[in-house]
């Protein structure tokens, strides 16, 4: 018999999938302020945070929510080269395919961007930019300048770098948008509607104030963290489930459970 | 299958670490209270020997609170009431009531809790030589006589006699003291003197009673 805490655990595999996007009143603020900046005059908007506070989801849920009304594109993982990175771009923007055994001549690229100017508007969403090398990040911002190309980057923010700072981001980025992790009141209501959304009443039950507040400790309100711990957390569940259900209250989840998680993860030490 | 053995004996270590300060909390409180029950059940009073032991350290610093043999001008002066000497012999040396210098100090309301503690007279004695209130040495002269220290009980009467020498009550802790130290004619031979100068009607009682040996 399949255990309850099966379909719990599936709902915190973490992934991007716009499917699994969970509707939060900092999520849908941090989502209208993208959405705005996106329909301003901009040239480049600069989306920031540290891993695991929704970045990648956002720009999935942006590209999914406006692909029917502008031309935007989603580029999820940077180019392993420059070379495939404008092979990519030139089909977009040409919309073709480049022909076997040629590069892009990026100078006709710009002016073939300089002549799309209020013809079309382009939105492209680079994720994990900071993968991307300062040269690259130059001709990004060239291409920004036709006006015809819109780039929103979205880059992890670090604690010994000042990526606004950052040479090729001083005088161009127009709109600067943080994303941060999450209180504990949004992270109970996060925790309750992924869990709702698979219709797993009883579980979402099974977890009170006092277990959040101990998930808020340990994750400290990062999405992915948050993921992770859960998602362990119901694995212990799941065995107990099968093999010793005298060690599990299926009303109220054991302290213990979270804290073995915790220590499965390494939030806590012995 | 999930490998749960380890991760159980992982958190059982932590729980037990975690628990670890609470338990010495614990410990430390229930040795406390036993601690505590042991001197209460022998009658050792913690507080007195904490305090003893911070008054001596006080003593070695500071010149001794109580001086039986001190006196100072101004309380010679007021000793013209009525000398007694060591032998016995008591003398009135100003015959008329007039001569009498009294020193009438407002009371105050002494905020002294009765104690057995011997450091607490020591500060009542103390605060006795600064301001001398006949208070302090009248609290102090019926303290010694509760506790049968009467040759204590003497000097102090005889500290607030110095000072004034209208209050009954001192007379009678002096005279009664003579007389449980055996001195039974001197401590007629005092009241005698003092009815003649007060005519307490009390003080006439009291020597009946101390002549009639039913004291």
């Amino acid at each position: 018999m399949k255990s309850r805490y099966e379909n719990a655990k599936a709902a915190f595999i973490d992934s991007v999938d716009v499917e699994d996007y969970i509707e939060l009143d900092t999520s849908i603020k941090v989502y209208k302020q993208l959405e705005h900046s996106i329909d301003k005059p901009l040239k480049m908007i600069l989306l920031f945070g540290k891993p695991g506070t929704g970045k990648s989801i956002l720009l999935n849920r942006i590209q999914s929510k406006l692909k029917h009304q502008k031309e935007i594109h989603y580029f999820d993982i940077p180019p392993v080269n420059e070379k495939e990175f404008f092979h990519k771009l030139f089909k977009i923007l040409t919309k073709q395919d480049l022909p076997p055994n040629t590069v892009v001549n990026f100078s006709a690229l710009v002016d073939f961007c300089k002549n799309l100017k209020d013809k079309r508007e382009i939105i492209i969403l680079l994720d994990e930019a900071q993968m991307y090398n300062s040269e690259m990040m130059e001709k990004i911002r060239l291409l920004s300048d036709s006006r015809s190309v819109k780039f929103v980057i979205s880059l992890h923010k670090t604690d010994n770098e000042d990526l606004i700072a950052k040479e090729h981001f001083k005088s161009r980025i127009w709109e600067v948008i943080e994303l941060k992790n999450v209180t504990k009141e949004d992270q109970f209501t996060y925790i309750h509607k992924k869990l709702l959304k698979k219709n797993l009443f009883e579980v979402a039950n099974s977890i009170k104030e006092k277990h959040m507040k101990l998930i808020h400790a340990f994750t400290d309100g990062n999405y992915r963290e948050c993921n992770k711990l859960l998602f362990t957390i119901f694995e212990i569940c799941e065995y107990y489930d099968e093999n010793d259900p005298s060690n599990i209250d299926y009303d109220n989840i054991p302290q213990k459970i979270i804290e073995m998680a915790a220590l499965k993860l390494g939030y806590i030490h012995v | 299958m999930y490998d749960i053995k380890p991760l159980e004996e992982e958190w059982s270590k932590y729980n037990s670490k975690r628990k670890r300060p609470m338990r010495i909390f614990f410990i430390i409180l229930f040795f406390l209270l036993v601690s505590f029950s042991f001197l209460k059940y022998n009658n050792i009073d913690i507080f007195a020997i904490i305090n003893k032991v911070e008054s001596e350290k006080l003593k070695d610093s500071t010149p001794s609170l109580v001086d039986i043999n001190h006196t100072n001008p101004k309380e010679k002066k007021k000793q013209t009431l009525i000398v007694v000497s060591e032998a016995g012999v008591v003398d009135n040396t100003l015959g008329t009531d007039e001569d009498i210098n009294i020193i009438k100090k407002p009371r105050v309301h002494l905020n002294i809790i009765e104690s057995s503690n011997e450091e607490a007279f020591d500060d009542v004695a103390k605060r006795f030589m600064q301001t001398h209130n006949i208070d302090d040495s009248l609290f102090l002269a019926k303290s010694y006589y509760n506790k049968n220290d009467y040759k204590k009980a003497i000097y102090w009467a005889f500290e607030t006699n110095k000072i004034n020498a209208e209050i009954d009550e001192s007379w009678f802790i002096l005279v009664t003291s003579k007389v449980k130290l055996g001195h039974k004619n001197e401590a007629i031979a005092i009241l005698e003197k003092y009815i003649k100068r007060s005519n307490s009607t009390d003080a006439s009682n009291l020597l009946y009673k101390i002549k009639k040996g039913t004291l």
